[in-house]
């Protein structure tokens, strides 16, 4: 028996130590395989060799030499080659290649990098990956602040919430939206806590909402109630609606615009989503509202959509346009076109200004002038005889050219003006019209005295006129009443009445009416009767109760009158109160 | 001396046994181990076929995983390379493995992806694959998108149209051109992007090619802008002056924004304010205060310019008010001057009001007295949308509170009338007495909505009531809504029976209509319809138009209007349209002065004269 034992024991303690000799060995091995975090890049790129020798078209390279990854076209290439060089790299190494990165010229290639970089610096330190966003521009910043807490998320989600905390604004829901992608595994329970510690429920109610939308896509109308029904202002949402309306216009075809108008309350968002519609098919969409019996759908939806498609096509626009019913709606929205395509492309408009059947010219070419004319008054000048063949008379142009320039630089502009046309050419007057009441903003004393150094019209106002209505449109009522009395004669009358008008507006009528004494008796009685009327419209009920304040009984008369002319088309007078106006008329107003 | 030898060796055979004994021992303990690793594989291990065996090692998370830069494996088997925690070292695995696959073997693994439960994954395993597919066959690629969620599209056209550009530019945008609208944007952009290494000519071309040249500009002006953003100023003028429409570049200035109120904090409401913004003036301003209303709120109160202060208030308890409205309304109450505070806590009640219309009507009076019917009509419209009788049952909640519920009843039943003008209108009829002013007033609502249903019927019901003492009859709405959005034939077929105080406002109605359809003189015999005392302001109304329309058409009419008078007036018209708008030649004016009688002469020279 103890011989037996002593067999035993021998054999079990070269059995244990044989076990154990094959796995110290073993572990020994894989230490000597696998290359620890301080061993020497060239290393780890002998190891990394090996298996890069395997791989079709990548290789790893030093640190920070980039040009050898962007020497591969391809972008997966690229990106192949950077993941495999980074693999394994160290904190010390990867912002090495963070510093580098910042020198490479081409903004795409810098953006591959840094993506790359940086979410492999996350997985090691993240709070020193959030650091290095410092350095980004604010325009790629987004992006990357999705990939750092994307992959912060996996690797440490409390770390990523309480960085995310300490964020504000809009780059705390981009982190708390990459969170909430990234970590799709956990419930939504968990997820719905994650939004509400970083005080931003909106965002997850948002995305669940977006994500339960996406899952029944292959039914537009429900991803679409989905949308709507939720608890996320629509606004925030639009990106989504307008995703949902293209997969429900794949399956319904333009019935889906009638949709839109009828279920979207705010203006915005509609716009927004017939826009994306007509991108798809402008010629279809716009032919869709042709066969609309309500007007008011069907003026909503076309004007969106010609604006559209003005932006891209505007002559193809405007060829579709041209038959359009009914012709009134037609020319509208020819006109809608034109705005947006002067706005947009003044130039590419000029120069195909032919297209415009010739009524339908001088208006948009004023504006595209008066466009260009903001950046280069001269330049435009110098253009208007490349369309003169095309319009004839290029006054008008001129004077959006001038009138745009004197906005900007109102003494340059009327100087301009003197110097160019003489004293007695009228266009030198029309020109000055703009150009003054500009300058009547800066500078009312100097306008005001050029303007009375020119010729008074015939007919019509002088130019003073509309250095003080410039000035009471500025609020300047004072400025305006004050120089009322050097105003020449045959502009009296409409000056007067013009600062006459405002003061009504302001409930002075006193002193509207006081203005009048400095007139002769017969523009005294045209001016009064200016008041009256102004006072009809303005508030008729005070009219009413101060005729008998009047100071004619002629004015009140006339005030009469008006207030019974009005009340036909605006009953804001009882019955009883219009006999009593009545009692006022003088036979003749009577008749 | 024999008794020591044998002694010796026994030793020895004894010693021999022994190491034979533990030899053996530990030979089997060697084999052992050996055979349970080769026969009995870990978790992480596959023996397969196809596959070589992989190398256990620890990974830098911890857990034993194939090192992603030796993975290997079937096509279609993530599993492997999601075990990875580490989204790098997903990528990682996924670039490496991927790169040694074959356009077949692509598609395989493509196919694969959509058994992927987790949305994450799935969306990083595709966006590899369709890279890889892209470098060698993008035709086939955007071919697979077609798996792809149009949620996932966007991100996916990217890739593909990223790698396509690089290899086969023309080939790319010619592809682009053959997308709808919407994805040839954000392939060209997408294209713009990845090729910076183009010319400015030659970027400014494909965009014109792919009709996105107000992309190519986007890009251009948001290149510049971020190249000013250390003085977020520059930036910011350099999109407000650029050449693209402001409401498509939204984003961009939210941007702007962001990074300049970094640096100078909510004064950045003040810019906004000042900038001429159509569109987004006021988007941008609620963007701002979404941030942190009560900061930018509190921003507000020192500000001097009232109307400055009023208008960022505005917006910001606006924006706050769709949030937490109680906090935006505790708020508002101590804003100073009491001017503006009573303005914001209106905001706050018809946000309120409109975003959660049962909670605002339980918590009413909160509200203070002046704002509380108003609100409490978009509460109860808000409502009624839904469910008409059951907003008029809750009327009763809110008596106490405002007295007079009658405006609230009105807009219940309009907003009924809006989806069911037939019940509604049944429902007034029913519930009110003929002579209850309160059926009067709404049935001017209910019948207009019904007219554009059922005009008959709605004109019928409107002139069965009784005329009113002050204002129009029914029929004025009636009419209004047929003549501006229905059939004016209808229209016309009822207005011998319009009452007498209606009547000049609806047949001036008519006419605009008939004049702007070009049906002057039948606009003009309607007229004679008229009393006589009318008929000058309905005349006048029509020339006034037919002048503005058409003083072409209208000048060569002259001659045949029925009476010198009418003559006289429309030539009295003319004169007056043409100073403002000169359509016709100065002898034309001269001879439409010859039909002027005295009393229009008078008149046009006083007009003149002035």
């Amino acid at each position: 028996m103890k011989r037996g034992l002593i067999i035993a024991g021998t054999f079990a303690t070269g059995l244990a130590i044989g076990i154990l000799a094959v796995i110290a060995i073993q572990s020994m091995s894989r230490k000597n395989e696998h290359a620890p975090q301080n061993v020497t890049q060239g290393e780890v790129e002998q190891s990394s060799t090996e298996i890069s020798n395997n791989l079709s078209s990548t290789s790893t390279v030093g640190v920070g030499k980039f040009e050898d990854i962007f020497k591969h076209r391809s972008i997966t290439e690229q990106h192949t080659a950077l993941y495999t060089s980074l693999f394994g790299a160290t904190e010390p190494q990867l912002r090495d290649w963070w510093n580098q990165s910042k020198n490479i010229e081409r903004a795409s290639h810098r953006e591959i990098a840094q993506n790359v970089i940086l979410r492999k610096l996350t997985a090691i330190n993240a709070e020193q990956a959030l650091r290095y966003l410092d350095d980004v521009s604010i325009f790629r910043i987004d992006t990357l602040f999705t990939t750092v807490f994307s992959e912060w998320a996996v690797s440490n989600l409390e770390g990523a919430i309480e960085a995310a905390s300490t964020l504000e604004g809009l780059r705390r829901i981009v982190a708390l939206q990459a969170i909430l992608q990234s970590r799709d595994d956990l419930s939504e329970d968990k997820r719905r806590l994650i939004a509400v510690q970083l005080n931003d429920e909106d965002t997850f109610l948002r995305m669940a909402s977006d994500t339960k939308a996406a899952h029944s896509i292959a039914e537009p109308k429900e991803a679409w109630n989905t949308l709507l029904n939720d608890e996320i202002d629509d606004s925030q949402q639009t990106q989504s609606l307008a995703i949902v309306a293209q997969a429900w216009f794949a399956e319904i075809g333009f019935d889906v615009l009638s949709i839109i108008y009828s279920e979207i309350e705010n203006s915005r968002i509609r716009a927004d989503l017939v826009r994306v519609i007509t991108q798809v098919d402008p010629i279809g969409t716009l032919d869709y509202t042709r066969g609309l019996s309500d007007s008011r759908v069907q003026s909503a939806l076309s004007y969106i959509i010609v604006r559209e498609w003005a932006r891209t096509e505007p002559q193809a626009a405007l060829a579709a346009v041209s038959t359009y019913e009914p012709p009134s709606m037609a020319s509208s929205l020819a006109s809608t076109i034109t705005y947006v395509w002067v706005s947009a492309k003044p130039y590419d408009l000029i120069k195909n200004i032919e297209v415009l059947s010739k009524d339908a010219r001088i208006a948009p070419l004023e504006v595209a002038f008066s466009n260009l004319a903001r950046k280069d008054p001269m330049n435009a000048i110098a253009m208007l005889s490349s369309i003169e063949n095309y319009v004839g008379n290029t006054s008008t142009i001129l004077n959006g050219i001038v009138g745009a320039w004197a906005v900007q630089q109102p003494d340059a502009a009327v100087d301009w003006v003197l110097e160019n046309f003489s004293r007695e050419d009228p266009q030198r007057r029309m020109l000055l019209q703009d150009a003054l009441q500009n300058m009547a903003v800066q500078n009312p004393n100097k306008a005001f005295e050029l303007a009375i150094d020119q010729p008074a019209p015939n007919r019509g106002s002088g130019l003073e006129y509309y250095v003080v209505r410039k000035l009471v449109r500025e609020g300047n009522i004072e400025q305006a009443a004050n120089l009322l009395p050097r105003v020449r004669e045959n502009s009296q009358l409409e000056t007067y009445s013009l600062v006459a008008d405002e003061l009504v507006e302001m409930d002075k009528t006193n002193e509207a009416f006081a203005l009048g004494e400095d007139l002769d008796a017969e523009k005294r009685k045209y001016f009064y009767q200016t008041v009256v009327q102004n006072w009809t419209w303005h508030d008729a009920k005070d009219l009413y109760e101060s005729l008998e304040e009047l100071p004619t009984k002629d004015l009140k008369s006339y005030a009469a009158g008006r207030l019974i002319w009005m009340n036909r088309s605006a009953p804001l007078l009882t019955d009883d109160q219009i006999e009593h106006v009545k009692t006022f008329l003088i036979s003749e107003d009577e008749a | 001396m024999p008794t020591l030898r044998k002694q010796s060796s026994t030793t020895s055979i004894l010693i021999l046994k022994t190491g034979i004994i533990f030899a053996l021992g530990l030979a089997i303990g060697v084999l052992s181990v050996v055979v349970i690793q080769n026969f009995y594989p870990k978790e992480e291990e596959h023996a397969t076929q196809n596959t070589a065996q992989q190398r256990v090692q620890k990974s830098p998370t911890g857990s034993s995983l194939s090192s992603p830069l030796e993975i290997t494996g079937n096509v279609g088997e993530f599993q492997n390379i999601f075990k990875h925690r580490s989204t790098a070292e997903q990528y990682t695995s996924l670039y490496v493995l991927l790169s040694r696959a074959n356009e077949t073997e692509l598609k395989e693994w493509w196919i694969h992806t959509q058994n992927i439960e987790r949305e994450s994954h799935r969306e990083i395993a595709q966006q590899v694959i369709i890279g890889n597919l892209s470098a060698i066959n993008p035709k086939e690629a955007l071919q697979c998108l077609n798996d792809v969620s149009v949620f996932q599209m966007d991100r996916l056209l990217r890739t593909l149209f990223s790698e396509w550009s690089v290899f086969r530019l023309e080939e790319a945008v010619e592809i682009a051109t053959t997308l709808p609208g919407p994805r040839r944007i954000v392939a060209l952009q997408t294209i713009l992007e990845t090729r910076d290494d183009l010319s400015e000519e030659q970027q400014r071309m494909i965009a014109r090619q792919l009709k996105g040249e107000d992309t190519y500009l986007m890009l251009v002006s948001e290149a510049k802008a971020s190249q000013s953003l250390a003085e977020p100023q520059d930036s910011w003028n350099t999109l407000l002056n650029d050449d693209v429409a402001n409401y498509l570049q939204t984003e961009t200035f939210l941007t702007v924004l962001e990074a300049w109120r970094e640096q100078i904090g909510f004064a950045v409401l003040s810019k906004i304010y000042e900038m001429p913004l159509f569109g987004i003036k006021y988007d941008l301003m609620k963007a701002v205060a979404r941030v942190n209303p009560e900061g930018a709120l509190d921003y507000t109160r020192g500000l001097q310019d009232q109307k400055e202060k009023e208008s960022l208030s505005r917006e910001i308890v606006l924006v706050w008010a769709r949030k937490d409205p109680r906090a935006a309304l505790a708020a508002s109450l101590t804003f100073e001057p009491s001017s503006i505070a009573t303005t914001l806590e209106s905001v706050v009640a018809l946000t309120w009001a409109r975003t959660n219309p049962i909670e605002f009507i339980e918590n009413i009076e909160s509200i203070s007295e002046r704002p509380r019917l108003l609100s409490l009509e978009t509460a109860f419209s808000s409502i009624a949308r839904q469910d008409p009788k059951n907003a008029i049952e809750m009327l009763s909640s809110v008596e106490r509170y405002v007295g007079n519920t009658s405006s609230l009843l009105t807009r219940i039943v309009n907003q009924w009338a809006n989806r069911q003008p037939d019940s509604a209108t049944d429902w007034v009829l029913n519930n009110f007495a003929r002579e209850d002013p309160q059926r009067q007033m709404l049935l001017r609502g209910v019948l207009q909505r019904l007219a554009s249903q059922d005009p008959d019927k709605a004109f019928e019901l409107a002139l069965a009531q009784p005329a009113p003492s002050e204002g129009y009859e029914i029929e004025f709405q009636v009419m209004q809504e047929i003549i501006l959005y229905g059939d004016i034939e209808v229209a016309k077929k009822f207005l011998p029976r319009v009452r007498t105080k209606a009547k000049q406002s609806i047949y001036s109605s008519v006419a605009t209509e008939l004049v702007n359809a070009g049906q002057n003189n039948e606009a003009l015999e309607l007229g004679y319809d008229l009393a006589e005392s009318n008929q000058q302001m309905y005349f006048w109304h029509v020339m006034l138009l037919w002048a503005s329309n058409d003083p072409t058409d209208l000048y060569e009419s002259l001659e045949n209007l029925q009476s010198s008078d009418l003559a006289s007036l429309a030539a009295r018209q003319l004169i007056s349209q043409n100073r403002f708008d000169p359509v016709l030649t100065d002898d034309q004016i001269e001879q439409a002065r010859t039909l002027l009688t005295a009393e229009d002469e008078a008149l046009v020279e006083q007009f003149e004269n002035r």
